[in-house]
């Protein structure tokens, strides 16, 4: 009995481990009952709908600090410095330095910077330049001119040691008032990028020269606490208000220029797979602008992002799909087109189509945006093909139809 | 258990040789699985009319016979096929459960209750396809199996000593797999995979006779009622999108079948034909042009020179042969109905004083259609069951 049972358990355990799947040399036409192809003729739709509008960014976590002017978006910097506890309350401070390591500098020239104490409380995280325009001392207590230099440390020196030893000593307090730095400037024809206090290398800091009771002189780094850039886009036009019908297609990261296109997948039948979505766009080269150096030349990183449950596109309350992975590819202006034609670009490209296809997701549209809004001065402009249609952005999908199953078919 | 031992190495010498496709189970249902008792495979199939201690008919319910005994048998199937089309051939293997069989005496010699699980169709194919495109080149691959198996309860009565029948009703249940895959050599592309699954269930009945005239003489008949399939598949798209499920219904056919059987002292000789009318199988009420009727029918010989238990072991050791021949329920595009031709050779071995046998068969032989069509298969099977004859629930009777 007992050895009966044990073959039972061997003879049902060797069935678990005898399937072998060979491919046979041919007879696929057997199993291909409708006789359909593999993949059908890839099909290329046109938007139905685009728009486009812009936003001021937060960029306070961002790794860089933008200050400057360049085509109709200037920055400024605010800061604050609770590190400057490190200095000793009872020392004599003999020089206050803040030193900016260049990222990038976008043209040559001076900028005539102006530090003003801020007044009123912000948060690193949400604030914008909307929020602090009136909320600074407009009486300079320094004033600076700075030709940015890109690769090395930019040092701004101030001379009214009497604000920075105030500073030092409200940093003591549990509750300081004073609430930081704003940099500003009336005019500039360049701007620069600088590593930020959330950069990984060369970070932004004060250096503060003090000489102790004792009569030594100490030297202190202090690294800023908080930090950000506040952008201001100077186009003419409003923010948070769409242009549905425009003749450009434009996506910033300091413009906040945000594009929205929408396609109709009304062609495809609903149990379609799509196995490659490819989104083409025309560069409108003479408007656009990525960075460039006689070594090489930097890309703008444009993202796509499905839009929730809002079909009017309305900037205020309009919700972007965060459940799924999002296609992102660099853009560069000297190209004539622009397409989310990297690997990962074009399969997530081909998700996001796929949860429309499917009816998963409603098709709302997407946005285009910058990858990391307010990280550098860098704006990209399509045509939205309104005035050529040859210039229209393309969505091109190859696609196929599930195969027809055992008993389709009598 | 030297005998155990030795069954547990053949076991597992034949089972890398598991796993066998073969064209023509894409068509209908796939390959009807043909089985009338451990005893029966090596001798061409045939044994509706054998009615013996040891043979577990399985085809025919008023062949069992059990003496006071609870019988219990498990089979194993290992294939081998060469596939050929045109000029190339591959080989494939494939294994499975030949059902399993339990058989309880309420009334010695008289009525026993017979319960089993037992392959009815089986479909095995895989295969791929490939293709250039201008900016790549695709790969469309597709594996598909399953088929069909019965979980069976029923009666066998001996009405008289030289007459017995026996019922069965049938619970018919399976599934049928395809996973398609799409595969790119530009990673732009999506690979994706296809997986769809269509589960049938349905019921139908079994009857069988066995009439012996004399101890010399038996004759044995059986008919399988249809069964009506439920279908019901579902598809999982290469999206990965679940499509809603697809209902419909489907017609298994009725089958009939009958032998003979000469039971000598020392040999046993036995023929059966058996037809499944498969031009009736009917999906959503239409018929399948591609399907024909099978008809099969088969003869074997075994010599066992003793039947008692306290003879020397070499004397106890039963020798088959037979052969089989088989119209296939499939048309080719030609119109030809395919064929299969079988070569048999097995060996019983008892264990515990004839309370129980090892019979280990193989087969040999050939499926194929008219010449003009570019399928053929050349076949190996082997097969091994153990019957086990076990002194329970005797407080019945």
């Amino acid at each position: 009995m007992k050895n009966a049972f044990l073959l039972i358990a061997i003879v049902f355990g060797l069935l678990l481990q005898c399937t072998n799947n060979t491919p046979l040399p041919n007879g696929y036409e057997l199993l291909n009952r409708d006789d359909s192809p593999a993949l059908l003729p890839p099909i290329t739709l046109y938007p139905v709908e685009m728009g486009y509008y812009w936003k001021s960014a937060n960029t306070g976590q961002r790794s860089t600090l933008l200050l400057g002017r360049l085509n109709d978006v200037q920055s400024f910097i605010i800061f604050q410095n609770r590190n400057l506890v490190k200095v000793d309350s009872g020392a004599t401070l003999k020089s206050a330095e803040l030193v900016l390591y260049g990222e990038y500098v976008h043209g040559s020239g001076p900028i005539n910077i102006s530090v003003h104490p801020v007044t009123m409380d912000w948060e690193e995280t949400l604030v914008i330049w909307e929020d602090i325009q009136n909320g600074y001392d407009a009486q300079p207590i320094e004033q600076f001119e700075l030709e940015p230099k890109s690769g090395e440390a930019n040092r701004l020196t101030f001379t009214n040691l009497d604000f920075i030893t105030a500073w030092i000593q409200d940093s003591y307090h549990s509750e300081p008032e004073m609430k930081g730095i704003l940099l500003r400037f009336d005019r500039a024809e360049n701007a620069a990028e600088f590593s930020s206090s959330d950069a990984g290398a060369s970070p932004a800091y004060m250096e503060l020269i003090a000489e102790t009771t004792t009569g030594e002189l100490d030297t202190v780094n202090a690294f800023l606490t908080k930090d950000a850039s506040l952008l201001q886009n100077q186009d003419g036009s409003v923010s948070d208000v769409l242009n549905d019908s425009p003749e450009y297609l434009p996506v910033g990261s300091a413009s906040g220029y945000r594009s929205l296109l929408k396609f109709d997948f009304a062609e495809i039948p609903e149990e379609a797979t799509i196995h490659k979505a490819l989104l083409t766009l025309t560069v409108d080269q003479q408007n656009s602008y990525t960075k460039t150096d006689s070594a090489a030349s930097f890309s703008q990183s444009i993202q796509a992002h499905a839009v929730l449950d809002d079909s009017t596109w309305n900037p205020t309350t309009i919700k972007l799909d965060t459940l799924n992975l999002t296609p992102y590819d660099a853009a560069d202006a000297a190209s004539e087109t622009f397409a989310f034609d990297g690997s990962d670009a074009t399969r997530g490209m081909s998700r996001m189509v796929q949860l429309w296809v499917s009816n998963v997701n409603r098709n709302c549209g997407m946005m285009l945006y910058a990858r990391q809004e307010g990280m550098d001065f860098q704006e990209m402009v399509f045509y939205s093909g309104l005035e050529d249609s040859l210039l229209a952005p393309t969505l091109t999908l190859t696609y196929s139809l599930p195969p027809a199953h055992r008993f389709a078919q009598p | 258990m030297k005998i155990y031992k030795l069954f547990i190495l053949l076991i597992l010498f034949i089972s890398p040789f598991v796993g066998a496709d073969s064209y023509y189970s894409a068509f209908g249902l796939g390959i009807p699985h043909y089985f009338v008792s451990p005893q029966a495979v090596g001798m061409g199939g045939a044994g509706i009319a054998v009615h013996q201690y040891l043979a577990l008919n399985e085809m025919n319910p008023a062949g069992v016979y059990l003496n006071e005994y609870t019988m219990i048998s498990v089979g194993y199937q290992g294939e081998i096929i060469q596939n050929n089309v045109r000029d190339a051939s591959v080989t494939t293997r494939q294994g499975n459960a030949s059902g399993f069989r339990f058989a309880i005496p309420i009334s010695k010699y008289r009525i026993a209750i017979l319960a089993g699980l037992k392959p009815l169709l089986k479909s095995e194919i895989s295969g791929e396809f490939s293709d250039q495109y201008e900016e790549f080149y695709l790969t469309r691959s597709i594996t598909t199996s399953g088929g069909i198996s019965a979980a069976s309860i029923g009666i066998k009565y001996s009405l008289f000593p030289w007459l017995h029948v026996g019922g069965l009703f049938n619970f018919n249940f399976g599934a049928y797999n395809e996973v398609w895959k799409t595969q790119f050599d530009n990673d732009t592309f999506i690979n994706t995979t296809s997986d769809i699954t269509s589960h049938l269930w349905g019921t139908n009945a079994e009857l069988g006779i066995i009439y012996k005239p004399s101890t010399l003489f038996s004759f044995g008949g059986i008919v399988r009622t249809s069964s009506k399939l439920t279908i019901e598949t579902t598809t999982v798209a290469g999206s990965g999108i679940s499509l809603p499920p697809i209902n419909q219904t489907a017609v298994y056919p009725l089958a009939l079948g009958m032998g003979g059987a000469l039971d000598f002292t020392k040999f046993l000789i036995t023929s059966d034909i058996y037809m499944q009318f498969w031009e009736d199988y009917e999906l959503d009420g239409q018929k399948n042009e591609s399907l024909t009727n099978f008809l099969r029918a088969g003869a074997g010989i075994e010599y066992l020179h003793s039947k008692d238990a306290m003879e020397a072991y070499g004397k106890r050791v039963a020798y088959r042969f037979g052969a089989s021949y088989a119209q296939l329920p499939f048309l080719d595009d030609t119109g030809k109905a395919a064929v299969e031709y079988f070569a048999t050779f097995g060996i019983g071995f008892p264990f515990n004083k004839n309370a129980g046998r090892i019979d280990l068969s193989l087969e040999y032989g050939e499926r194929r259609s008219s010449s003009d069509y570019q399928f053929s298969e050349e076949l190996i099977r082997i097969t091994a069951h153990v019957t086990s004859a076990e002194k329970w629930f005797q407080q019945l009777f």
